[in-house]
């Protein structure tokens, strides 16, 4: 059982390590703010989260993971609100969005 | 009435987050739940507090899974956006008309639209919502009506239009 539960934990960080990182990457590699605040704020929640359950697996479904739930929805519900305000900001303040230029365009 | 219940919500988040092992760590907590709680009472909702009246709370779970399902679905291909060398997105911003008769409704599905990776609220104007979306394929279930419609079965007997 402590196998299993130890496997599953590794899969979940690797893969919240996965998300992670793509967030990151897309913080360089997306061309405005608008397309950041999606991979600054969101792959991160996913792979905070899959890193968080890995934890709460860890646990041993004690008290702990509780708390490790609650920060894992503190965080569902934050990093959105987060990224809204920013993206808020950018509109409200006359920020134009990347768009893909056509073909024959500079 | 409002202040005490959210005061007891957050004493309770609160005592969760921090195992209280001595008196003292349920007045600071107390004292701090109370401050937010004023504070979110004076400049959050002045007029009129959240209520859920219409909340199906049985709805709930399956909306929550759906979501969930959403995200992950979602941040994979994001994932895979961002790490694919040609970048192939094609980023837009659409104003959509949604009606929720309330207000909790509405920060819901803004919220909804955030979560989802892919997609993101850029402004709620009474029944206008602008989003910004990395690619069309991604804020099919926006454009489509699938999320406002899951939003108004979460709240309401009307679909929204």
């Amino acid at each position: 059982m402590t196998l299993v539960l130890n496997a599953l934990s590794a899969v979940l960080i690797v893969v919240g390590l996965a998300f992670v990182l793509g967030g990151t990457v897309g913080l360089v590699r997306l061309p405005d703010l608008f397309s950041r605040a999606h991979a600054a704020s969101k792959c991160d929640s996913v792979g905070a989260g899959s890193i968080l359950f890995a934890l709460a697996l860890q646990g041993g479904l004690a008290f702990g993971d509780l708390k490790i739930v609650l920060i894992v929805m503190l965080a569902l519900v934050s990093a959105p609100t987060t990224a809204h305000a920013l993206a808020r900001a950018g509109y409200r303040t006359g920020l134009v969005a990347w768009t893909r230029p056509e073909r024959g365009e500079p | 009435m409002r202040i005490v219940t959210m005061t007891v919500a957050l004493l309770i988040f609160w005592s969760v987050v921090v195992p209280p092992e001595a008196w003292v760590d349920v007045v600071v907590g107390a004292i701090a739940s109370l401050a937010l709680a004023v504070w979110a009472a004076r400049f959050l909702w002045p007029h009129a507090g959240p209520h859920h009246s219409s909340l199906h709370l049985s709805r709930v779970p399956a909306f929550a899974l759906l979501t969930a399902k959403r995200i992950i679905v979602a941040a994979t291909q994001v994932l895979r956006i961002v790490m694919d060398p040609r970048l192939p997105i094609e980023p837009f911003v659409l104003r959509q008309t949604v009606h929720f008769d309330e207000e909790a409704a509405r920060v819901v599905y803004a919220n909804a639209i955030t979560i989802t990776p892919g997609t993101l609220t850029l402004d709620v104007d009474g029944d206008v919502v602008t989003v910004h979306a990395l690619d069309p394929e991604l804020a099919r279930d926006v454009v489509d009506g699938t999320l406002a419609r899951d939003v108004s079965r979460l709240f309401e007997r009307r679909v929204a239009s």
